[in-house]
């Protein structure tokens, strides 16, 4: 019994990870309809540069700042190459182009930095024990992380004008544009948003996990596994998803064979998306769902 | 508008790779036939998902999956089972079809986005289980020991790589001729009207079902053609071989780089892309980041690809030749050419 909680604890902890890297994605995928294979490269630039500014000595918190910035940068340059000129393009064309800027981030990476993974000296090391149940503090943090920013996201959504607007901006484009929002400027914020939420995710990976320039290319199926199983554009459900994710990946390690735990999630991704093929909810028309 | 409407394109591919062949066979550089043998084989594994991608409109992500069925099939049945090469490369094709044929199942339920990442979770999938199915694959250490092939049977010719490349070269016109069957076909044609119009294809009556499931099909079995080929000539295979990094995604930039639904188009950006870093001996890591940045300077700015480029320049010169009455037309449709997507 208590082995059975630590496994699930364990898949709360790693699940919430996928949360995270999931959230930026539920805005970009889910919302504005990219399917932004690139956004794992822009978890893994956040990573390098809260590895980088660690390294330079500089408080923890402070290096998360810098890498949910740098996510926000390069999420910026993206959209400049790629996505602006291709507004109006088809979504193959979207595809591939995001095919392309996932590639280019990932490989000039390999080019500056090498294959070689590494290490930032651990910010929090420490470990919460309730009885034999064991819980480091860094995945505290990213539970807690993941729980305020999606608290935070449903009330920008939920409350304010322009989570009004982005939701018109998701369930009909054009009617949106009729009715005076401002489609580009809310497409740009929205999608820096989502890459910033990418940077963050990408900060708080490096402080618990090793950093190389390949990381993101192996997250993001995770990150739009987690984002289809939980309904696209559903906050709420990309959490719970990523927690799901989690908890079967841990599962799978403990109870059939360490090699299975990772290739349990695709198999969950390719049995969920056989099962229903447009993701649990389709993603046009269906709206923001919070 | 396509290519395949000219009938000149499958003897002029013909006397194209004949010519490669005997350049490169006869001089004598063993590096430079090594790298033509790698070429040809991303050249099968992209005109074999150009097949899927180009005519049908299908983003497969799997292509590298196939690649690394047939070359483990074939691995296995000349170690395991003594098989000779010359039975296991057919065998190893169809193992790799009808592993497809099972797929298909799954990921026909989905289009477009869907398509594409249920096709990546199948190759992420494929991936972990040729490092974790150790007793097959040998795992991360690769597959060792796959018998050479000495001789061509009835032939008696030994196999030298000059022979490896003409047979790797023989293959890629195999695929290249069986596309251009497929492409006049009844399934060829729905192909295209699906990826034009799926509802109208449908509802004209076309056999849209088996046209994309023969589409999966053909691209899997060549591109399991093209791994048994690399098992048997180089005698060594290791999952790197069949990483999405390098061989799934590549397959992708090919088509695109090239201009998809053209089949030339894509054998030229092969090799342009695989030999041209190769023997400017540009090193791995900054030729794969130039094909991320290839494939998104094609798809902004030439979506038709090399072909799309290179069509539009004939029509160009042909319209400074001409000079009749008819300029004004043919530099439209020239221009048509690129900018279109």
């Amino acid at each position: 019994m208590t082995q059975l909680i630590q496994i699930l604890s364990d898949g709360i902890s790693v699940g919430s990870t996928y949360a995270l890297a999931a959230l930026g994605l539920t805005l970009i995928f889910g919302i504005l309809g990219i399917p932004h294979f690139a956004h794992g490269e822009a978890i893994m630039v956040g990573a390098f540069a809260a590895y980088g500014l660690v390294i330079a000595g500089v408080p923890f918190i402070v290096a998360v700042a810098g890498g949910t910035a740098a996510g926000a940068i390069a999420g910026l340059v993206m959209y400049i190459i790629a996505y602006k000129p291709l507004r109006e393009a088809p979504p193959v064309a979207l595809m591939v182009a995001a095919l392309g800027l996932a590639i280019a981030f990932s490989q000039i990476a390999v080019v500056v930095f090498g294959t070689d993974a590494r290490f930032a000296p651990r910010p929090l090391p420490g470990t919460l024990a309730v009885g034999s149940i064991r819980v480091q503090h860094i995945d505290l943090v990213m539970i807690a992380t993941v729980v305020v920013v999606a608290a935070a996201l449903t009330y920008v959504l939920q409350k304010t004008t322009f989570g009004r607007a982005t939701r018109a901006l998701a369930q009909d484009r054009d009617a949106a544009l009729l009715s005076g929002v401002s489609v580009g400027r809310i497409f740009l914020i929205t999608f820096l948003v989502g890459s910033a939420l990418g940077g963050l995710a990408g900060a708080l990976l490096s402080a618990a996990n090793p950093v190389d320039p390949l990381m993101g290319t192996n997250l993001i199926l995770k990150a739009f596994v987690v984002t289809v199983i939980g309904g696209l554009g559903s906050i709420r459900g990309a959490i719970l998803a990523g927690w799901f994710l989690g908890i079967i990946e841990s599962l799978a390690t403990s109870y059939i064979s360490t090699d299975f735990g990772p290739l349990s999630a695709y198999a969950v991704l390719v049995i969920v998306l056989a099962i229903k093929p447009h993701g649990l909810v389709r993603v046009a028309g269906s709206g923001v769902r919070v | 508008m396509r290519s395949h409407k000219s009938p000149r394109m499958v003897p002029l591919i013909a006397a194209a790779l004949l010519t490669l062949w005997l350049l490169v066979g006869s001089s004598g550089d063993q590096y430079l036939v090594d790298v033509a043998m790698t070429a040809t084989l991303a050249a099968i594994v992209a005109v074999s998902l150009d097949v899927l991608f180009g005519f049908g409109g299908y983003v497969s992500m799997a292509q590298g999956a196939f690649y690394g069925v047939g070359a483990y099939a074939t691995a296995w049945l000349m170690t395991e089972r003594n098989w000779s090469f010359w039975a296991a490369l057919p065998m190893s094709g169809l193992v790799t079809a009808a592993i497809a044929l099972v797929i298909a199942g799954l990921v026909f339920r989905t289009r477009e986005l869907y398509f594409a990442i249920i096709t990546l979770g199948i190759a992420l999938f494929a991936s972990g289980l040729f490092v974790s199915m150790v007793d097959i694959t040998g795992g991360t250490g690769g597959f060792t020991g796959i018998p050479l092939v000495d001789t061509v049977p009835f032939l008696g010719w030994s196999m030298d790589s000059e022979l490896w490349l003409a047979l790797a070269l023989l293959i890629l016109m195999l695929t290249v001729i069986s596309a251009h069957l497929f492409r006049k076909s009844r399934w060829g044609r729905a192909c295209v009207a699906v990826r034009e119009d799926e509802i109208l294809a449908v509802s004209l009556g076309m056999p849209v079902q088996s046209a994309r499931l023969m589409a999966f099909l053909f691209s899997a079995f060549f591109a399991g053609l093209a791994g048994a080929t690399l098992a048997a000539s180089s005698g060594f295979i290791a999952p790197e071989n069949f990483a999405i990094m390098t061989i799934g995604f590549q397959a992708i930039v090919i088509c695109v780089v090239g201009g998809t639904g053209t089949i030339w188009g894509p054998i030229l950006a092969a090799f342009i892309l695989v030999a041209l870093p190769e023997t400017l001996h540009v090193a791995s890591e900054y030729s794969r980041a130039l094909y991320g940045i290839a494939l998104l300077a094609m798809i902004i700015y030439a979506p038709r690809g090399l072909a799309g480029i290179l069509k539009a320049g004939g029509a160009w010169v042909q319209t400074r030749m001409t000079r009749d009455s008819r300029t004004s037309e043919t530099t439209a449709e020239a221009k048509d050419g690129v900018s279109a997507s």
